[in-house]
């Protein structure tokens, strides 16, 4: 749909970074990104990418700092729609659709690719209202039985259920922080997505909270597509079966997380993940 | 090299617990390499205090096995090492075992050469040239073996490969003088099953270096050539090198 840009050889250090290496296409593709560019004003921040998102699998995209990992993912349900000067060039395809044609509608677009952030962000609602406001605008619901359903399965679905099931009038910012990132998550389930993108879901929370995220995010992938953007090398290892790696806006290697941990084939996927880069 | 396996990390503590466990290993590896040296010798010339010289030692063996293998557990707890340092701490690991069998192996050389009464394996006697062709054969691939771990020399790792038949064909060889010796000389069977057992030392020795050489291979490569025979083996590696 729109001008694909051909980027200049980035280099880092004495390593020129020149397309990615590994396997970014797959046969399953829930979702298909050619030739991604974005720009803020004048400044490239992601630089000619190519991947597809395997259907039913999580993929984890890492890098250092400023690589492009999480303008790349905002960029999937056109969060950076609501950037000023944001331009996004390439292709966006879900299911044989493209995600910017002018008929795509934004709002139902993340309805279908929910989003977890790095902070939990709960409304200043309870937590039967956190979890029914999505269903409510989108109309999922007919009624209060039905829309009761929707909130219990989607806590259960997020694992949160049984931990407030007696509570749910209460607000949902009073609950702990491990809790109020599922129940973001449950928001997010409610309105029935196909894929969830998450922005380092776990990185404000405890050891604990942490590997119980990391656990819903396996069962979560059973039904639902999935992209973290993460710092943890560690938390990409345990909860992907694909990686992406980003440096200074490119992609340098994608490929089976198996594969990528303990054989990667670009160098500097190398440096990352065994801690050499500076 | 080795040292461009352990350098470079942001962390300059991890580079300096890298660089511990590879001077265990190294020093272990030389150990090693002695003991597999003053056996053999000991055997060959009789030489009983040298023998038991080698039986003393190989608790320094055993005891750089256990401290390398604590060092590479706190590695592993405490750093998640994750690509090449990954395969490094597996691969060495896993080496050190290899050695400690060599060490093992060797130790059994020693005893033999104890139990002993005469030189039965003395430079005048024919069976010499069959033993020491095999001994010699060994120690010149642990050697190389040792070099070839301290660059990471995946094509010399390669070529020690390539010797496992000529090690089971000296072995052969050895093994078929003596069933004659037995054969002819009833009488030398007690003497002649001793180099027996000790051949066949030398020839797990073997079977351990090969294993070394596999894991060169892995950490360099991350291919697993365990188990492949050689001629897959190569085209396995032809994709590589």
């Amino acid at each position: 749909m729109n001008t694909v840009m051909t980027s200049e050889n980035l280099t880092s250090g004495d390593i020129v970074i020149n397309g990615s290496v590994g396997t970014p296409f797959c046969d399953d593709a829930k979702m298909s990104m050619r030739n991604v560019n974005v720009f803020y004003a004048e400044n490239q921040a992601i630089h000619d990418v190519s991947l597809d998102l395997a259907k039913n699998q999580v993929t984890a995209l890492i890098g250092p700092s400023g690589c492009g990992k999480s303008t790349f993912l905002r960029c999937i349900n056109r969060m950076n729609d609501l950037i000023p000067q944001c331009k996004v060039t390439g292709s966006f395809v879900m299911d044989g659709a493209e995600l910017y044609a002018k008929n795509m509608d934004p709002v139902l677009l993340r309805a279908r690719v929910g989003m977890v952030f790095q902070k939990p962000n709960p409304f200043p609602k309870s937590i039967y209202e956190n979890v029914a406001y999505g269903p409510k605008i989108h109309g999922l619901a007919t009624s209060k039985s039905e829309l009761d359903e929707i909130v219990e399965t989607s806590l259960q679905k997020a694992g949160l259920f049984n931990e407030v099931k007696d509570r749910l009038d209460k607000p949902g910012t009073g609950l702990s922080g491990g809790q109020q990132q599922r129940l973001c998550i449950a928001r997010t389930i409610a309105v029935s997505p196909e894929v969830i993108l998450m922005d380092e879901p776990a990185s404000a929370l405890d050891p604990i909270a942490t590997a119980v995220i990391e656990e819903l995010i396996s069962e979560l992938k059973e039904k639902y597509t999935i992209a973290i953007v993460t710092h943890s090398m560690q938390q990409a290892a345990r909860v992907s079966q694909k990686t992406a790696y980003f440096h200074l806006g490119k992609l340098v290697e994608m490929g089976d997380t198996k594969q990528i941990f303990t054989n990667p084939s670009h160098q500097l996927t190398e440096n990352y993940i065994s801690g050499r880069f500076g | 090299m080795f040292e461009n396996n352990i350098k470079g990390h942001i962390s300059k503590q991890f580079d300096m617990e890298l660089e511990t466990v590879r001077e265990h290993l190294f020093k272990m590896g030389g150990l090693v390499e002695k003991q597999v040296q003053d056996a053999f010798t000991a055997l060959v010339d009789g030489n009983d205090k040298l023998a038991k010289k080698v039986i003393k030692r190989d608790s320094k063996v055993n005891a750089l096995e256990l401290k390398i293998d604590e060092l590479c557990t706190q590695i592993l707890a405490q750093r998640q090492p994750a690509a090449s340092d990954l395969r490094l701490i597996i691969t060495i690991i896993k080496i050190i075992t290899d050695l400690e069998r060599i060490g093992d192996e060797a130790e059994k050389l020693a005893v033999a050469a104890q139990n002993v009464k005469e030189k039965h394996i003395s430079a005048d006697r024919e069976e010499y040239q069959y033993f020491s062709a095999l001994g010699e054969l060994i120690l010149e691939m642990l050697k190389k073996t040792l070099d070839a771990l301290a660059r990471m020399d995946t094509d010399d790792a390669l070529e020690i490969i390539k010797q496992e038949n000529e090690v089971h064909e000296r072995f052969d060889e050895l093994l078929s003088y003596l069933i004659d010796c037995m054969k002819k000389k009833p009488k030398t069977i007690k003497s002649v099953l001793s180099i027996t057992w000790s051949a066949r030392a030398l020839e797990r020795m073997g079977d351990h270096i090969q294993n070394i050489n596999e894991f060169i291979i892995y950490q360099a490569k991350g291919r697993d050539i365990r188990h492949l025979d050689l001629d897959k083996l190569i085209a396995t590696l032809d994709e590589d090198f």
